[in-house]
């Protein structure tokens, strides 16, 4: 199994004073699969992908980017390389949603240039990925939350990365935006873009995940085959409450609670 | 929606009045009578000819630039800071370039250069200072610490002027400083274009040709470091650069308000929110409402209006009317 993101022997705390959020935290996202980074709310997983990112140092242990130090990549070719689709972001300016997803190619421009004929191209290719061509002159401050996720979606797709990190991604969606959302990453993953993604959502990464990553109260209790990984047992040390897992069809659901 | 056409024709429609009212300007004033100089006259009248070339040409090239400056600093400013509410002089700039103004007439230092010289110079001092004092802010992220450490600085050299104001003698020094900080552009003419051009040019180039990637500053930091750039060092080079050309104008021509505030306002609702066209937009709008705020003040009484007290009120009023016309948010 070959990684193309690797958190070594990572020691994390906010201030000196405070225990570390991670003492020793030790984590690997295979090359093309689809890793889900699964823990209760407050465990630090918007923390663990803000390191991977490279936008968060760890006080301590390595991050390893496709073998390399994530420090000693260019920004750019990072940029190339990994993607990240937020939660949610704010934006403060009216823009529509293809001025908007051409943000995503700045790490093909040099510092004086600006996109085009052919970033526009791959911009409203993204669009028609995300299933989202018929907005594209449409403002992003007059889309629903479903459309936006799927926005924060394509804009990374046009930085055309191998690795995309995703940070909650259907957390605040609907049935149906959910299932849309889904099926794109599906469809993505299978095109041979790793992805690794945070939830705190069982279900969404039973659907997605090939890979899981238990995170508790700074460690890493469990990863492996999420269909390993995932099962009652775990899930009920993971969330200190009892967890029932049912079928239904083909499907693994989740009962919870006493 | 603005397509790209649409705003490149907005564009040339600017750039046209830009144009035109600039040739318009040179040939308005109070020579012979006042209104429209017969263009005819310049040939066979030395004194319209040297009115014309000597005193109106580098006023009008200066308001221009006095313009197209402080909008696109503001411009700058907003993108960056995310806030369509705040204007150049944030960051203690315009606090410090008047109190420098007024300690060198308090100090009686009659060299013509000495008052622009000590603006452009307390200016830079109050950013430094500013920027100081913002890396020692514990709260926040690096825009909030900078805009706190703008307002602590402003509000010092803003008590230091008050101080000045008063030891200053009532009958001359007073007036002196009160009318400096009402700005205007009628001690401005080739001598001090010759300083103003090249501290304010290459920063309005550099912000015109590198006008795209001022919308990834006004993503949040985390998501312009996942698109590749370096946020805060990038963020400090716009700040850095609109702070000296804006310096340099507020040194020479005062303290103008209003027009970083509003111009970027009017750019985005002719061009859109997309930097790479409301920059343009912001240049342009910028020259042409400083030219035509001068021509009032020149002309319409017989003595001058200051240009500060003309432009607060256009803006005062033009801002009236974008706010009721369309909900900021929408606009922003």
């Amino acid at each position: 199994m070959k990684a193309i993101l690797q958190l070594k022997e990572i020691n994390f705390h906010w201030h000196r004073k405070d225990p570390p959020l991670f003492p020793s935290l030790n984590l690997t996202v295979p090359k093309e699969k689809a890793t889900a980074l699964l823990g209760p709310n407050g465990t630090g997983k918007t923390t663990i992908m803000d390191m991977a990112l490279g936008w968060r140092h760890p006080q301590g242990g390595q991050i390893e980017l496709d073998g390399r130090d994530i420090q000693q990549w260019n920004p750019r070719k990072r940029g190339q390389f990994m993607a990240l689709v937020p939660q949610d972001e704010t934006i403060y300016f009216d823009y529509s949603v293809l001025e908007y997803i051409l943000l995503g190619r700045a790490p093909y421009l040099p510092p004086l240039g600006s996109p085009g004929s052919e970033d526009k191209q791959i911009a409203e290719e993204a669009l028609k990925e995300a299933g989202i061509i018929h907005l594209a002159n449409r403002k992003v401050s007059r889309l629903s939350g479903g459309e936006r996720q799927l926005v924060l979606l394509a804009r990374a797709l046009t930085q055309q990365p191998q690795l995309l990190l995703l940070d909650e991604p259907a957390s605040h969606l609907d049935l149906h935006n959910r299932e849309k959302i889904l099926k794109i990453l599906e469809k993505l993953n299978r095109k041979g873009i790793s992805l690794f993604f945070s939830s705190h959502d069982p279900e969404l990464v039973m659907r997605l995940a090939d890979h899981a990553i238990l995170l508790k109260e700074g460690s890493v209790i469990h990863a492996g085959d999420s269909r390993d990984v995932l099962n009652e047992r775990n899930l009920t040390e993971l969330y200190n409450v009892p967890v029932r897992i049912a079928r239904v069809e083909d499907r693994r659901v989740l009962v919870w609670g006493d | 929606m603005s397509s790209k056409r649409a705003v490149i024709i907005k564009n040339l429609i600017l750039l046209f009045l830009l144009i035109a009212l600039a040739g318009g300007s040179l040939l308005l004033g109070r020579y012979p009578h006042p209104g429209f100089l017969n263009p005819g006259d310049l040939a066979t009248d030395p004194i319209a000819r040297n009115i014309v070339m000597n005193l109106r040409l580098p006023r009008i090239i200066t308001a221009i630039i006095l313009g197209s400056t402080l909008a696109l600093a503001g411009l700058v400013f907003q993108t960056i800071l995310g806030n369509p509410l705040v204007e150049p002089g944030f960051l203690g700039v315009s606090q410090g370039a008047a109190f420098g103004a007024a300690l060198v007439i308090i100090l009686n230092i009659k060299n013509p250069l000495a008052v622009p010289l000590a603006a452009g110079l307390f200016a830079l001092i109050a950013l430094i200072l500013t920027w100081s004092l913002a890396r020692f802010i514990r709260y926040g992220g690096w825009i909030i610490r900078l805009i706190l450490a703008g307002i602590i600085i402003s509000a010092l050299f803003s008590s230091g002027l008050g101080i000045l104001k008063y030891l200053a003698d009532p009958l001359s020094q007073l007036q002196e400083i009160t009318f400096w900080m009402m700005g205007g552009l009628s001690g401005v003419g080739w001598q001090e274009l010759k300083y103003i051009l090249p501290l304010t040019l290459p920063p309005l180039i550099l912000i015109v040709i590198m006008r795209w990637r001022l919308n990834l500053l006004s993503m949040g930091d985390r998501t312009a470091h996942a698109l590749g750039i370096s946020p805060i060092l990038e963020k400090n080079f716009f700040l850095l650069i609109a702070v000296i050309a804006t310096a340099t104008v507020v040194a020479y021509c005062g303290i103008i308000g209003w027009i970083g505030l509003i111009i970027p306002h009017i750019a985005r609702r002719l061009a859109g929110s997309d930097t790479g066209k409301s920059v343009p937009a912001a240049l342009l709008s910028g020259g042409i409402f400083a030219i035509i705020s001068d021509d009032i003040a020149r002309t319409v009484t017989t003595g001058e209006i200051p240009l500060g007290i003309l432009t607060s009120l256009a803006g005062a009023l033009i801002f009236t009317v974008l706010m009721i016309c369309t909900p900021l948010r929408k606009h922003a």
